[in-house]
């Protein structure tokens, strides 16, 4: 196997979705090559580092947010039918009430 | 009768096992069928996810809590475009990653942003006593990875379990993800060499 080769091998293994066949070929490879193997030993302990970062769990506020925005969109929502179908019924749509009915009486 | 009974029942005690086996896309298909309520559910399931995918892109908790809030509405106003066969997850992180990129550029644009933007997110009123020097500086490390090399890395390490995924999401191959990914992580751990040798480890 050739050097160029021991990158998507190694990032396989590193997400722990490495066959066995490769595994022992990438294995094989840095048994013999100092180059890869300083380089294999470096870029998994930035791996592990980088997954020791916290799982940082969001504030409370989003979720009250959240909730209040889809509460709005709701709304919204529901005046848009409500006016949909009265502007079909005719009833309380400005349009059709000034030609049906006098404004004042 | 008996089952209706039973789910009555236990949804009045408040077990939600009903709830959790309606699928995420199950429930997408609701809110694009107009009970936009089952929105909620998702939101509980996948928030949080969201908002570390946010706060990895962008390093600053209140760009992460304003994107989150961002996708979440964008999914009612966009509702439509979730397909019969879409699946929640990925659609999800194709809305969050635009924002998150959108959110990068007018950042970069800002006549302040381009150059301060470190001192900036360095300068936040983060919490920094929940977590040690070295994790700190991973963090900052990662904020100066160029954005395209944060996503492929933070998506590899942090967001989907196989490259295969990625690669749907980033919309190349399997093998570019892989060679991306490792071109980023070499990237990190210079910068990350970098900032500890100037001593920013302190800082």
């Amino acid at each position: 196997m050739s050097c160029e080769n021991t990158t998507e091998l190694l990032m396989d293994r590193l997400k722990g979705q490495i066959s066995a066949a490769d595994e022992q070929r990438l294995a094989a490879h840095l048994a013999t090559c100092d180059a890869c193997k300083t380089e294999a030993a470096m870029m998994t302990s930035a791996w592990d580092q980088l997954g020791e970062l916290d799982e940082e769990v969001p504030h409370e506020r989003l979720r009250a947010r959240f909730h209040a925005g889809l509460a709005a969109y709701e709304a919204r929502e529901s005046r848009h039918w409500r006016s949909a179908s009265s502007a079909f019924s005719g009833r309380s749509n400005p349009c059709c009430s000034l030609v049906s009915r006098p404004r004042w009486r | 009768l008996t089952a209706i009974a039973n789910i009555s029942q236990c949804t009045r005690q408040g077990d939600h096992r009903f709830v959790k086996e309606t699928t995420d896309s199950d429930l997408m298909r609701q809110v694009r069928g107009g009970r936009t309520a089952a929105l909620a559910t998702l939101f509980e399931r996948h928030h949080a996810r969201l908002y570390r995918y946010c706060l990895r892109m962008t390093g600053n908790r209140a760009a992460a809590e304003d994107l989150v809030q961002d996708v979440f509405m964008k999914m009612l106003k966009y509702k439509t475009t979730f397909k019969d066969d879409s699946e929640f997850v990925p659609w999800m992180f194709g809305i969050g990653r635009n924002a998150c990129l959108a959110h990068l550029r007018r950042a970069a644009s800002d006549k302040f942003a381009d150059a301060d933007v470190d001192a900036q997110q360095a300068n936040e009123p983060t919490d920094e006593s929940r977590h040690d020097g070295q994790d700190e500086l991973v963090r900052r490390a990662l904020q100066r990875l160029p954005a395209d090399r944060r996503e492929v890395l933070v998506l590899s390490r942090f967001e989907y379990k196989t490259y295969d995924e990625i690669a749907k999401t980033l919309e190349c191959s399997a093998g570019a993800v892989k060679v991306r990914a490792h071109r980023a992580l070499k990237q990190l751990r210079e910068i990350y060499l970098d900032m500890a040798g100037e001593g920013e480890i302190s800082t």
